[in-house]
């Protein structure tokens, strides 16, 4: 496998061609530049569903219908940052799918019996979402770091399902519009005939428009607490709490700091059993069945988090927290092993070449790459400080960014029997 | 007190040298055997990704344990990642997880009802220590309260995992109904009691009995040369010897349904489920796939007919389908999460007319589709080492790997009608198993 890039007409194109490949994949990405309100949070939802719901040549069940016949899928998903596409199909295949996928784009509908429709199933999803623990504890993480105006900051599940009901076909329509305006994040697989085809046809659509320059993103900062914290949510009926355990990350991707404080994090809670956390409270202690670090929404112009995700029974919570705990001040206080630095160098570097076994793999990647602002190059330089690390770094930007005296704790599940015994051993910390 | 595993030199042939002879062939896999114990070898050549993923899986599951001993397979592949005698004597931790934690390399496991799996996926380089951990932990897995009680609080806690999803508690009691002598009536986690109660004593005498070349397949994918292959099997593989206490599974034939089952489930949540369990032929026989396509045209998407019925309407927020590559007749099932306009009779009722309305003309164009998703799923599938792996080890399970390159034929072989009288015969009120999953306040 082999990687090109190149950028025209408001498209940065990313190409993971692998020969003799018959998949043909790809994703697009556009930026939403709208202002962060509960209602466009929604509107983004509606209209990533609405997409598909029928274009000029297309209604939604002879859309559906067309790309079920080839085996080929579009999909529509929307964050808080981007509106994203993407499609899969065999070379073979592939013509027709970019012509549904064309006229979609170009021509949609977005009826008014659609648009209902769409929202009762928002409402409906919404609702049973109230019931996701792990989900809760996430938003209520995100939440704790975040001011209002903060584009990840996100809003109640009752505020969002109030804003439904608003939403109307002219907002739809003008969102629409307005994605035009964006420039768009294409990478695209398979073999290089397969992928000049996807970019000369996704150019094209965005030749529609006029191109603009790309604007310098506005460079975002966290609320980083300076005390331990805690909140739950009282979901009584389920088994487990689930955690998100955390703090914001100062660093953009660009910070000399960034590799060091990803190669500690990966030491500590690396998801699998190399990492700290799995081999200890899991392995170890029995106090979890799973406990993984993140490090997210840290791009060259946004400071992320580092987040913690794990689960413990109401009756091992305490114990978990506690050693879960442990582990962070271990990790900030003594910092990580000689041992540790080879195992984890060695570990990463099997992860960049087991990403040469698939190609759906190396296009997520890549893609990913593309929406933190990363280049090739800039990953090729990254590969290249993880190579080069040392103990040192490592656990100078430990000590500077992994305070344990400086947590969010945020808790969904059934809280109310251990909410004091916790609020207590937090307070010890 | 539990005992530790005998010593390994029982598990060794001095009679005959070990060799690998070939088998057969079909499409891109070679099939090998060492004549002396028993084991069988596929081995596929993808040269240029300095990948490999190496797979061995033992014909044991959750069908073969007894009342008392659920969910024991589950447990002991839990053990199999514990230090084995060969780390004890050389002082290190599990070799196995000393392979991820030093090299990164892929490691994990699962169980299932016919089979338990392990599989490490990495850079050709680590072949052959790949090849070592898995032949040291087939026969030398210690097996003591102290390397068991923290394990088992680790499965409990996964259990609970589970068991909290509204689904899976549903799944867990209509297996149970629907199976009255089949071994299938139980979910491969196994029941929290019976996990509570085991003993190492009972995971040694699991381990001794299946774990052995000749209950095992070595699947070898990627970027490493047949003679390389070869050579790293016969020195790790070669001298173990089989299990003398295997026996041939009992064939079972669940006796005839004579009428509708159902169970509820009464907790407290904000959810409501209904599921519809239907009785569906043994993987990869023609039946099975002719119940995949029905449960895809009935549930699989947004174009699907009941997903239509049901979510574009309101009436439900999600309608997901379950269906298991399991070697003997097992239940697939329809899940329904009811939104707040719905009732359990109301949802039961469109879904039989619905079945009871399917025409060939309505049939058609929904097989084509499946055929069609089905096809390209599996290029998706099967592009990287670890998904090609994944999914031949189903068909190994099901006693039938050359079928793993005949699934075009024969999904293109199957017709509407024969999709018809599937579709009539299992949702036939008296042959499923319906649960309902009733949140309370």
């Amino acid at each position: 496998m082999h990687t090109t890039s190149k950028q025209t007409n408001g498209v940065s194109a990313v190409r993971i061609i692998r020969d003799n490949e018959r998949l043909a994949v790809c994703k697009i990405s556009i930026p939403n530049k709208d202002a962060h309100s509960p209602k466009n949070d929604v509107l983004r939802t509606i209209y990533s569903e609405l997409l598909l719901s029928g274009s000029k040549d297309f209604s939604r069940e002879t859309l559906h219908d067309a790309l079920a016949k080839l085996g080929s899928e579009i999909c529509v998903h929307a964050d808080a940052k981007n509106i994203s596409i993407s499609l899969d199909a065999l070379d073979i295949t592939l013509t027709k799918t970019l012509k549904i996928l064309t006229n979609v784009i170009i021509f949609p509908t977005f009826k008014d019996s659609e648009l209902k429709q769409v929202k009762e199933h928002l409402i409906n999803s919404l609702v049973l979402e109230k019931e996701n623990a792990r989900s809760r504890a996430h938003q209520q993480f995100v939440s704790a770091l975040t001011s209002v105006d903060d584009f990840r900051h996100p809003f109640s599940i009752d505020t969002l399902i109030s804003e439904v009901a608003q939403i109307n076909r002219d907002d739809i329509k003008a969102f629409h519009t307005s994605l035009w305006r964006q420039n768009w994040l294409l990478t695209s697989g398979g073999t290089d005939k397969t992928c000049a085809t996807i970019e000369n046809i996704v150019i094209n659509i965005r030749r529609c428009d006029d191109t603009q320059v790309m604007e310098a993103p506005i460079k975002l900062t966290g609320l980083s607490v300076s005390r331990c914290t805690l909140s739950l949510i009282d979901i009584p009926h389920r088994q487990n709490i689930e955690f998100s355990i955390g703090n914001v990350l100062p660093l953009f991707r660009s910070d000399p700091d960034f590799p060091a404080f990803s190669f500690g994090f990966n030491v500590l809670a690396l998801p699998g059993f190399s990492g700290r956390l799995m081999s200890t409270v899991r392995a170890k202690e029995g106090l979890t069945y799973s406990i993984y670090g993140y490090i997210e929404s840290c791009t060259l112009s946004e400071q992320g988090f580092w987040r913690i995700v794990t689960f413990f029974s109401p009756k091992d919570v305490e114990k978990g927290i506690m050693s879960t705990t442990r582990e962070i001040t271990r990790m900030c206080e003594k910092g990580m092993s000689n041992d540790e630095l080879r195992r984890f160098k060695a570990i990463l570097h099997t992860r960049f070449v087991l990403a040469e076994d698939s190609l759906l793999k190396k296009v997520s990647e890549a893609h990913s790459l593309s929406l933190i602002g990363f280049s090739q190059q800039d990953f090729t330089k990254y590969k290249q400080d993880i190579e080069n690390m040392t103990v040192a770094k490592v656990n100078t930007a430990m000590k500077k960014y992994l305070s344990p005296k400086a947590i969010v704790f945020s808790g969904a599940g059934p809280t109310q029997s251990i909410t004091k015994v916790l609020k207590k051993a937090i307070s010890r910390i | 007190m539990s005992k530790k595993r005998e010593t390994n030199t029982n598990k060794f042939s001095t009679t005959k040298s070990p060799s690998l002879a070939k088998i057969r062939s079909y499409n891109e896999v070679t099939e090998y055997k060492i004549r002396t114990n028993g084991l069988t070898v596929l081995y596929v050549h993808k040269p240029g990704s300095s990948v490999v993923t190496s797979n061995i899986m033992y014909k044991v599951g959750s069908r073969d344990e007894k009342r008392g001993e659920t969910g024991i397979a589950h447990m002991l592949e839990h053990m199999v990642f514990k230090p084995t005698s060969h780390d004890v004597k050389r002082k290190t931790d599990s070799a196995a997880m000393v392979f991820e934690s030093e090299t990164g390399a892929i490691v994990n496991a699962n169980t299932w009802k016919d089979r338990t799996t392990y599989y490490f996926s990495y850079p050709s380089e680590h072949f052959d220590r790949a090849l070592r951990i898995e032949a040291e932990r087939m026969h030398g897995v210690i097996l003591t309260d102290k390397q068991f009680k923290p394990e088992r609080t680790n499965v409990l806690s996964e259990y609970d995992m589970y068991a909290g999803e509204e689904e899976f508690a549903l799944s867990v009691q209509m297996s149970n109904v629907a199976f009255q002598s089949h071994p299938y009536g139980h979910e491969t986690i196994g029941f929290r009691e019976d996990i509570e109660a085991y003993t190492t004593e009972m995971l040694q005498t699991f381990y001794e009995t299946y774990y052995a070349p000749n209950n095992a397949v070595l699947t070898v994918i990627g970027d490493v040369t047949e003679a390389i292959m070869k050579k790293a099997v016969l020195k790790h593989f070669g001298l173990l010897t089989p299990s003398l206490k295997l026996t041939p599974r009992i064939k079972i034939t669940e006796p005839k349904q004579e009428g509708l089952r159902t169970i509820t489930i009464k907790r407290k949540s904000s959810t409501n489920v209904y599921a519809l369990g239907i009785l569906n032929d043994g993987f990869p026989q023609k039946g099975w796939f002719e119940t995949m396509a029905i449960l895809d045209m009935l549930a699989g998407g947004t174009d699907s007919i009941l997903h239509k019925k049901l979510v574009d309407t309101g009436l439900a927020t999600q309608i997901q389908t379950s269906i298991e590559p399991l070697q003997d007749k097992n239940l697939a099932t329809i899940f329904v999460i009811l939104s707040t306009k719905a009732t359990n009779e109301k949802i039961h009722t469109i879904i039989q007319n619905t079945i009871k309305s399917l025409t060939l003309k309505i049939i058609k164009p929904y097989l084509k589709k499946t055929t069609a998703k089905a096809l390209v799923g599996e290029y998706t599938t099967r592009e990287s080492s670890l998904g090609y792996t994944a999914e031949l080890v189903e068909y190994i399970s099901a006693g039938a790997p050359e079928q793993f390159f005949a699934t075009e034929k024969l999904l293109t072989s199957i017709t509407p009608r024969d999709i018809l009288i599937r579709a009539k015969s299992v949702f036939d009120e008296s042959q499923i198993t319906i649960g309902y999953f009733i949140g309370t306040p």
